[in-house]
């Protein structure tokens, strides 16, 4: 009996809605649904949208809000609506690459850093420091300088930017757990460190990591919007929220703003939400 | 071969400008316990980190079970020999088990780590060890936070007899658990001892547990010792002001704290 009510309670602490929406909170949660909505529609954008984002129908161009097009169109009559949900692809799948680069990359340097300790970790410490001091749309610009402009540039470029932003929050949260009793004992019992370091300090970590890279996802969305805004990054014709913001400026002077207006609201809401997220996450790893 | 599975001639570290322990030397011969005994500070702690490879002397030696220990880098088949030499129960039984790690998992890896057994036969073996140290099945499938303090302190009893150790350092193993509890534990430890033939270093600023465990007891008082023998006579009739002193600090029955003269 209490063996099978020791694995429910089990089970239960490790995850279970309602527990998770009372950590999150009513901001938390609302975040979440957002974004939840926000990757639904991104997945399902074939299905959704009504049509093709880059079929250009001069009859639509500058079109305002109809039945047929409820956000009118683009300078070339492109269906906004439909751009929004495939844009959402190319706008979110970049900072979610250089997310998951710099955190694999941040948390690989900050564990080594925080195990070794001594010289190691004094040259990582001011490597991080070195890299945190730069912004990322300079380093940006430095790799589509070397790679010219596009995606791929982009996203090494902030992926190297992010990387000391996961390091350094991971460091200091490995030289704690680091020096855990637990942690000796593993070694007077002859574990190797690499062992020591993935079994027992990473699965330790994981919220604080997932609570630091989450919110890095925030800036990096806005990082990699304003670079396309700025015609480094996303290439025309292809569909992306900080390239609709650029060419609906221009749409805007001449009487249509909901493309430049979507975008925008679309990027400052889902950053918000993730940034919120990635808060609550953070706090929640804190009270455990 | 002497019979000695510790002998240390002449530790001392050094943190800095600091020194922490110096010229201690004691050995412990096999089945024999020996208390470690002194205030906080007193080094006694830095001596169990040397001991069992956590701290490396600035000088002096150590050799286990007629091996000199040496320092630097050691390849990982040596830090299991080692481990199968000596082992150690730390004071805090919250952090010193992996808030993760389920109890079963804990000693479980303990073993995998140094004998072939196959999963079954781990398993089993496992559950032997917990049941030794007084827990039962159902507890190797919880969590450190599902246990209390004792019982913690049992799994990380367990986890270190699991390796079949020579030596086991217990540092300040019972300071952290209330007089019940600790005597069960010391009980626990003097079985222990009974049917394995195991030593103990027994690190402790307690001399009523010292008392109860320990056959011979060195005392140490800003990183020297200063005084060393039978624990019994130690306790009864010590020469030494400190080990006096350290002896009348021990509240009993009728014990009144000395009031400072108000300034």
């Amino acid at each position: 009996m209490t063996a099978v009510a020791t694995r429910v309670r089990g089970t239960l602490g490790r995850f279970s809605p309602s527990r998770a929406a009372r950590a999150l909170g009513i901001p938390g949660v609302a975040a979440a649904a957002l974004i939840a909505v926000v990757l639904t529609v991104t997945l399902l954008a074939p299905v959704l949208a009504p049509y093709d984002p880059d079929q250009p129908d001069l009859f639509n161009s500058l079109a305002g809000s109809s039945a047929a097009h409820p956000l009118g169109g683009d300078a070339l009559g492109r269906d906004v609506l439909s751009r929004l949900m495939w844009g959402a692809r190319t706008t979110l799948s970049g900072p979610v690459l250089i997310i998951c680069l710099s955190t694999v990359v941040g948390t690989a340097l900050a564990v080594t850093a925080a195990w070794a300790g001594g010289k190691v970790d004094a040259v990582v410490s001011r490597l991080l420091d070195v890299l945190f001091a730069v912004p990322g749309i300079v380093f940006a610009l430095i790799t589509v300088a070397v790679l010219g402009p596009g995606v791929t540039g982009v996203v090494l470029g902030l992926a190297v930017a992010y990387t000391p932003y996961v390091a350094r929050v991971v460091r200091s949260a490995a030289l704690r757990e680091r020096n855990m009793p637990y942690v000796a004992a593993a070694w007077v019992q002859g574990r190797s460190a690499f062992a020591i370091c993935v079994r027992h300090l990473l699965p330790n970590l994981r919220p604080i990591i997932v609570a630091q890279s989450v919110s890095a996802l925030g800036f990096a969305v806005i990082d990699l919007a304003a670079i396309s805004f700025l015609g480094l990054g996303v290439q025309p014709p292809t569909a992306d929220w900080g390239l609709m913001v650029k060419s609906g400026l221009d749409s805007a002077t001449r009487g249509q703003p909901l493309e430049a207006l979507g975008a925008g609201l679309l990027i400052v809401l889902v950053v918000a939400a993730v940034i919120v997220l990635g808060d609550r996450l953070g706090k929640e790893g804190d009270q455990r | 071969m002497s019979d000695f599975v510790i002998e240390a001639a002449g530790l001392r570290k050094e943190f800095g400008q600091a020194v922490a322990v110096d010229d201690v030397s004691f050995t412990l011969s096999r089945g024999q316990s020996l208390a470690v005994v002194g205030e906080s500070g007193s080094g006694k702690t830095t001596v169990a980190r040397m001991l069992v490879g956590l701290e490396t002397p600035s000088g002096g030696s150590i050799s286990v079970c007629g091996r000199p220990r040496r320092g630097g880098r050691v390849s990982s088949a040596e830090r299991r020999r080692r481990a199968r030499e000596i082992q150690i129960v730390f004071q805090d039984p919250y952090s010193s088990l992996d808030k993760l790690q389920r109890i079963g998992d804990v000693v479980e890896t303990s073993l995998a780590l140094h004998f072939p057994l196959t999963p079954a036969e781990r398993r089993r073996r496992a559950l032997e060890l917990l049941e030794a140290v007084g827990l039962a099945e159902r507890h190797a499938s919880m969590l450190p936070r599902q246990l209390s303090g004792g019982q913690r302190q049992r799994v990380a009893i367990a986890r270190a007899i699991a390796v079949e150790p020579e030596v086991l350092v217990l540092d300040e193993a019972v300071a952290a658990l209330d007089v019940s509890i600790q005597a069960q534990i010391l009980n626990l430890l003097a079985d222990i001892r009974e049917r394995s033939g195991i030593s103990y270093v027994f690190i402790s600023h307690d001399l009523a547990v010292v008392h109860q465990i320990s056959d011979f007891a060195v005392v140490m008082s800003g990183g020297r010792i200063v005084e060393r023998g039978d624990t019994r006579d130690l306790l009864r009739d010590p020469q030494e002001e400190y080990t006096q002193a350290l002896r009348a600090a021990v509240p009993r029955p009728g014990w009144k704290p000395t009031r400072r003269q108000p300034a």
